[in-house]
């Protein structure tokens, strides 16, 4: 089949768009990648895209890393009519439910041979992209003129879902973040989440990009690299993960010591207090926690004066966003009652799914539910306590919430995270909890904090102690391989076709 | 404190973070330290680089140090850590 041209930005463009977008200029491994040659090398590619499409291709789909040629392919598929489904660069994320549409061009960034090839062993249809041939005319191009992005969830509690979030979405997000950080333009960005999720996409990449900011991208996260890129240059703005605060607050320094960014957005898990309190003693600067999800991007953040920030909450609304709790969003709960979370929002996604296939998950009167129990106080801060569907009933016929003795394992000094979740016995679901220390904690040691501070019914069965939970690709804790782990400890074994241990 | 570096203290540290669940049965100073081996992701390999920073008083350059081939075992590493320590 004769691939047709797919149209561009530039094709459709009016008076009315938006003020062009160009991809950030990049640090790189030392090296600075000016926008004007990120958009030529991405304008470079546009031939090759247009003939590789299928003209009955509905999307196309690329492997994204963090590496400035991932992101000019990412401004390069961004300046098409299609949708933009972005996979990251490790096979055991590539599988989805649903899966990827056959036939869907599936782009690799040139230099990346070997991972062209386990995609294509994968089923995947494989385009790896010739080396960089920039061209002249990359002003004509409009970048970010796709109808949308599918990122997917980090698939902790089975396959990842696709997720598509059309373009307008971002922006108005980003826009959003911008405004809650008081950025300014121009104010360097810090990358080090991994351009493949929402969150790495959204408030690294694309928040730089509408800022027109200098973007630190690291390739991975080791604090190394950021301690380099840190020394390079003033940053101003940080999104992370708890772990990568974590990391940063205790590695051993160089000196002198570089400063951190001015605003540390912290989401994607829990962040301790010892996180909280080590980070800002060490670099004089407030984290700020922060809540999201990849069907929706940034939901709150804590924007208060240092003095007032306190990890045990997640922040007010973001600009345009409404919270509310309880199980009927129209009936919602008073100040301080714990239950589940929904939310509204301008930007939230068109559905899970590849469009036009999609299947938008809905509350009443455009209220989005969400899989979190939390409470708000009088002020509208948000403190979460745990997920909705973890809730679950022992053998004894106990209803348990993890999150009451997550929170109680995690007061354990040295304990830097802790999953609680339903171990499947042999004689029925009893409390198993996975607990992460740098140091070797005696699990008596735990059990009895536990005994001392909750009732009998919600004592844990099994406690294992380990260096690092197992996590998934992106991150979060990999709860099927908790569930594997706590059942060998006992010995027991693994029930044939089980369902997902988050219910 | 500055230890004395040997394989079987690389290994240590090694084995240390990747806990008593991930190590292989026959773990040895060639068994893989990620896919394979002992299963160490991103956040794991960061944790024994801090550790072996602090245990063997080295830095590491993540451009020349954080390679495939250089995290790619026990004997690997620690290759990595006597050159540092050799200059």
């Amino acid at each position: 089949m004769r691939p047709s041209r797919v149209p561009t930005g530039a094709d459709s463009a009016s008076s009315a768009q938006p003020p062009a977008l160009r991809p950030p200029p990049i640090v790189f491994n030392g090296r600075r990648w000016p926008s004007d040659e990120l958009a030529a090398i991405a304008a470079g590619w546009l031939d090759y895209l247009h003939a590789s499409i299928p003209r009955t291709a509905g999307l196309t789909a690329m492997l994204m890393s963090n590496h400035p040629h991932a992101v000019a392919l990412f401004f390069a598929l961004s300046s098409l009519s299609l949708p933009v489904a972005i996979f990251p660069a490790d096979a055991r994320a590539w599988r989805s439910s649903p899966s990827l549409p056959a036939g869907t061009p599936v782009f690799v960034p040139p230099g990346r041979s070997a991972l062209a090839a386990a995609g294509t062993a994968a089923g995947l249809s494989t385009f790896a992209l010739p080396d960089e041939r920039p061209a002249a005319a990359a002003g004509a191009v409009r970048f970010l003129a796709c109808p949308g992005f599918v990122n997917f969830t980090s698939g902790s509690t089975g396959l990842p879902k696709p997720v598509y979030i059309a373009t307008r979405s971002f922006l108005v997000q980003t826009a959003a973040v911008i405004e809650a950080s008081r950025l300014a333009p121009g104010a360097p960005v810090v990358g080090s989440l991994q351009l493949s999720t929402h969150y790495g996409l959204g408030q690294a990449l694309i928040v730089s990009t509408v800022l027109g900011s200098p973007l630190g991208l690291l390739e991975r996260f080791d604090h190394r690299s950021l301690l380099r890129l840190l020394a390079t240059g003033s940053y101003a703005y940080w999104a992370a993960t708890p772990s990568m605060a974590d990391v940063l607050a205790r590695a051993p320094l160089p000196a002198p010591r570089p400063d951190a960014p001015v605003i540390c957005h912290i989401s994607a898990g829990r962040l301790s207090a010892r996180t909280f309190h080590a980070f800002a003693e060490r670099f004089g600067v407030t984290l700020r926690p922060s809540y999201g999800q990849t069907e929706n991007g940034f939901i709150t953040v804590d924007t208060a004066a240092p003095a007032q920030v306190r990890p045990d909450r997640v922040g007010q609304p973001a600009p345009g966003i409404e919270v509310r709790i309880g199980d009927d969003p129209l009936d919602p709960h008073p100040a301080g009652r714990l239950g589940r979370v929904w939310f509204k929002s301008p930007w939230y996604m068109e559905g899970y799914g590849f469009s036009p296939h999609l299947v938008l998950p809905g509350g009443p009167d455009g209220w989005r539910p969400t899989a979190d129990v939390g409470s708000l106080d009088e002020a509208g801060y948000l403190a979460l306590a745990g997920r909705a569907d973890d809730c679950f009933k022992t053998a004894l016929g106990h209803l348990v919430n993890p999150s009451l003795i997550a929170d109680t394992l995690a007061s354990h000094p040295g304990v830097t995270d802790v999953v609680v979740i339903p171990a499947r016995s042999p004689s029925g679901q009893v409390i198993g909890a996975m607990v992460e220390s740098a140091r070797a904690i005696d699990a008596h040691e735990l059990r009895a904090s536990a005994a001392r501070a909750l009732p009998p019914w919600l004592q844990p069965e099994i406690v294992v102690v380990t260096r690092r939970l197992p996590r998934l690709a992106g991150g979060k804790v990999d709860r099927a391989a908790c569930h594997a782990l706590l059942l060998q400890a006992r010995g027991w074994a693994e029930p044939a076709s089980s369902p997902s241990p988050a219910g | 404190m500055t230890s004395a570096l040997t394989l079987d203290r690389v290994q240590g540290i090694v084995t240390h973070v990747a806990g008593p669940d991930r190590i292989p049965s026959a773990a040895g100073p060639d068994t893989p330290l990620q896919d394979g081996g002992f299963w160490l992701d991103s956040a794991s390999l960061v944790e024994v680089i801090i550790a072996c920073e602090a245990e063997f008083d080295v830095v590491f350059d993540p451009e020349t140090d954080f390679t495939d081939q250089a995290l790619s075992t026990v004997r690997t590493l620690y290759g990595v850590i006597q050159a540092k320590r050799a200059r």
